[in-house]
């Protein structure tokens, strides 16, 4: 919010620098992010927070400097001559709804000269950014950048019955606002209306045909006060913001109505002529109690601060910011909050306003204290904290070890986000669909439409950005959350992406495949106690013949992910895999097998067999004969070509024969070896 | 190091701590906005709505909250100027980082 330096002071006699005073008003917690020389005086850009709708205006920021300064604040007493005839007598005020309106004073100003506003008020408007356009609106301006209480003016000859009625629109009712825009109506948009029709948008904008013109000559003052939440959703549906909304919608003064009105009135008759007609009209929501109160505890102050605050200091500061204070005992008083802070102070935010039916919280009182003294003041310590640690967050362990060791693996991991755009989204595998993707409401663009199903698209995306930097290889890991429905609940899922070449051809260059990552995924289960199985399957987006499933070898019937090639336009093949993570929270430890002390001895085999059978059918078969001391066993070559039939391949396998407590000899290695070799040569050996 | 009042609708009072801005160690620069000062993290006491929520009594306990952009602080550490930098995932800036 940007208010003028010049006009603030006009307040409150500070005796300071502008420096001097934004430093003050930040450590109070009115943060001055910025100032701007403007011709002998300064605009103040402040950061007033939501909490704080009093200080969008100069006089409720005068107020603060005023305590920080302990100054007296300075505020204009409007007291104009006032004609015989009264308010009341000429106008009629009917509050249709009571709720969304809860006061509405209206004040009449006769015989007024509307033209150019005088120096000074220019100068007052044009300090801020505001553009002057004639006395009386001008005047309203002021007054609502003064006091912060927005102010209507009315053309009164143009209100038909000379009424003000305040009520909802009905549906299709029809205005044309001072912009020129024809607006259509409903029910959400509170309106003010004459005897006729609306002549308004209630707190937000007013009407072109009721509008202060040269030719005007008594003017009707509309000062009233609005529940924050229908201006809200009426200006939402109209689609317009406006100086007025934005304040009924943060919270004005509902205490303040009478008393801007009649400083409306003041400044008009000064500036414009005119006379002024006598009292006012005030309508208000009798069923509403806009009285908050609270009791101040010094002691407990004290301890919630961790200062020592003086008696003294509260009284003043509180009665500084406009809190009424009554002692009850040493150190403890009842507090009632001013009307202008009743949104900070209200202790319900869900209640309607005007209806709070308990004390306010001690901590919003101390807040004010605590912010006056000074936070920078307040003795710093480290809490005394008895008891345990309270251990990590759920999957945090396992997270840090999967991350751990695939990095170790070379991998690096990438962070994405969680959303992702609806077409791609489907292209590629995913754990689980269940399904629709759930969809983003407010969605900030076309890219992140659906919460993400899969880690697939993203870390694709990201390994084309790479390749398109000139990577020679990709490694990416990612670990998150997918969604796989609106019903079902999220799932954390471990995927990989790699492909490329590692090494330059003087230290070993060697392409990345598809058993690098399956090595990768393979240690990784084995660190955590368990082992993977691979089965072959169709996957859509991974190349026929290199796609798999993957499963734990001791829990069969649940999928735990898929693995594969990519079938993806790229420099070099890449290579993908996801995972369910939670898989990893086993209790598991590898089991570690103590080599024997005596020699073994290692014998091969050479199978001949057809190419439909797969490596881990031969393996299996082999585990399954359960052959005794045989410690391992594996692949160590595989040769199709000149000597081999075709559809036929020639297996290697290792051996290695081992006994705990003795070496065995040459002659039972072979017969056991024998044993084993006819059994696989019966299972699976070529027959032509 | 620097502590000035705040608000966040949960916590009550509310504070935001500043850091001297390490790019130009508190003269002023246009990270900072001249000011100095880099805005670090948020944090206050919780307020006593929120314990009532989850059916704590603030008569009896209190509790302190705060909070800061882990992003914001990795960008500080190690001088990476733009945000996007951390979530395009380019290898060549993750390897350096372990």
């Amino acid at each position: 919010m940007e208010l003028s330096f010049n006009w603030l002071s006009q307040y409150v006699d500070h005796g300071a620098t502008v420096d001097e005073v934004a430093a003050r008003l930040t450590a109070a917690g009115l943060a001055v992010e910025g100032m701007e020389e403007r011709g002998g005086d300064y605009l103040l850009d402040v950061d007033v927070t939501t909490n704080r709708p009093d200080c969008m205006n100069h006089l409720g920021l005068a107020r603060e400097v005023a305590v920080v300064f302990d100054k007296p604040l300075d505020v204009p007493d409007a007291r104009p001559e006032e004609l015989a005839k009264r308010t009341a007598d000429e106008v009629t005020l009917t509050l249709e709804d009571p709720v969304g309106c809860s006061r509405y004073v209206a004040r009449l100003v006769e015989g007024v000269e509307v033209g150019p506003s005088p120096e000074w008020l220019v100068e007052r408007l044009e300090s801020i950014g505001q553009r002057p356009i004639n006395n009386i609106v001008d005047i309203t301006n002021f007054v609502l950048w003064e006091t912060g209480q927005p102010i209507h003016a009315f053309d009164f000859d143009k209100l038909r019955g000379r009424a003000i009625v305040v009520r909802r629109a009905q549906g299709g009712e029809l205005l044309v606002t001072l912009d020129g825009e024809r607006r259509e109506l409903g029910p959400e948009v509170l309106v003010i209306a004459d005897a006729e029709r609306a002549v308004a948008l209630a707190g937000i904008m007013g009407g072109l045909e009721t509008e202060v013109t040269e030719s005007t000559k008594n003017v009707l003052i509309e000062s009233a006060h609005f529940d924050p939440r229908v201006i809200r959703a009426g200006a939402k549906r109209l689609d317009l913001h406006t100086d007025a909304s934005h304040r009924f919608e943060r919270g004005a003064d509902p205490g303040t109505c009478l008393d801007a009105a009649t400083r409306v009135a003041a400044l008009i008759a000064e500036v414009a002529g005119g006379r002024v007609v006598g009292g006012a009209v005030d309508e208000r929501n009798e069923n509403l109690d806009w009285r908050l109160e609270g009791e101040l505890d010094l002691a407990r102050l004290d301890r919630f601060a961790g200062a020592e605050i003086s008696a003294e200091s509260v009284e003043r500061w509180y009665a500084g910011l406009g809190f009424e204070l009554e002692g009850k005992d040493a150190g403890r008083w009842s507090v009632a909050v001013p009307s202008w802070r009743y949104y900070d102070f209200k202790p319900d935010p869900g209640d309607a306003p005007g209806r709070s039916s308990r004390p306010v919280y001690e901590a919003d009182l101390f807040e004010e204290a605590i912010r006056l003294y000074g936070m920078d003041k307040i003795p710093s310590g480290l809490p005394t904290l008895a008891g345990p640690d309270a251990g990590s967050s759920e999957g945090h362990e396992r997270r840090e070890q999967i991350r751990r060791h695939l990095a170790a693996c070379g991998y690096t991991e990438a962070i994405n986000y969680a959303f992702q755009d609806a077409e791609s989204e489907v292209v590629y595998p995913a754990l689980e669909r269940q399904g629709d993707p759930i969809r983003l409401a407010n969605p900030l663009s076309e890219l992140y439409t659906v919460m993400r199903r899969s880690l697939l698209p993203n870390l694709v995306a990201a390994a084309h950005f790479n390749l398109q930097r000139g990577a020679e290889a990709i490694r990416l890991f990612e670990i998150g959350h997918v969604f796989p429905g609106a019903e079902s609940p999220e799932v954390e899922a471990v995927a990989l992406i790699g492909g490329g070449s590692l090494g330059m051809p003087w230290d070993r260059k060697s392409e990345l495949d598809l058993f690098d990552l399956k090595g990768v995924l393979d240690a990784l289960a084995w660190h955590f106690g368990a082992r993977l199985e691979y089965r072959p399957a169709e996957i859509p987006k991974l190349i026929s013949g290199t796609a798999s499933e993957l499963y734990l070898e001791d829990a069969p019937e649940r999928r735990l992910g898929y693995m594969g090639q990519l079938e993806e336009d790229s420099a070099f093949p890449l290579f993908a895999a996801e995972l369910e993570a939670s898989f990893f929270d086993r209790a598991g430890i590898p089991q570690v097998r103590t080599p024997s002390r005596f020699p073994g001895i290692e014998a091969d085999l050479t199978l001949t067999h057809s190419r439909d059978t797969s490596w881990s059918e031969i393996a299996s078969a082999i585990a399954a004969a359960e052959s005794p001391d045989l410690v391992t066993y594996g692949l160590k070559d595989r040769y199709r070509g000149k000597g081999v039939p075709e559809g036929a391949v020639n297996t290697t396998i290792y051996f290695v024969y081992n006994a705990d407590e003795r070496t065995l000899t040459q002659e039972e290695v072979n017969e056991r070896h024998q044993d084993l070799v006819r059994d696989l040569e019966n299972q699976f050996g070529w027959r032509g | 190091v620097r502590l000035r009042p705040s608000f966040f609708p949960f916590t009550e009072p509310s504070a935001e701590v500043d850091i001297t801005c390490p790019f130009c160690r508190g003269t002023g620069c246009q990270v900072c906005s001249l000011s100095g000062w880099m805005e670090i993290l948020g944090a206050g006491m919780v307020d006593p709505r929120v314990l009532e929520g989850c059916d704590i009594d603030p008569q009896i306990y209190s509790g302190f909250a705060f909070g800061l952009g882990v992003d914001r602080v990795a960008m500080i550490r190690y001088v990476i100027p733009n945000i996007r930098l951390l979530f395009d995932n380019d290898q060549r800036l993750l390897r350096q980082i372990y």
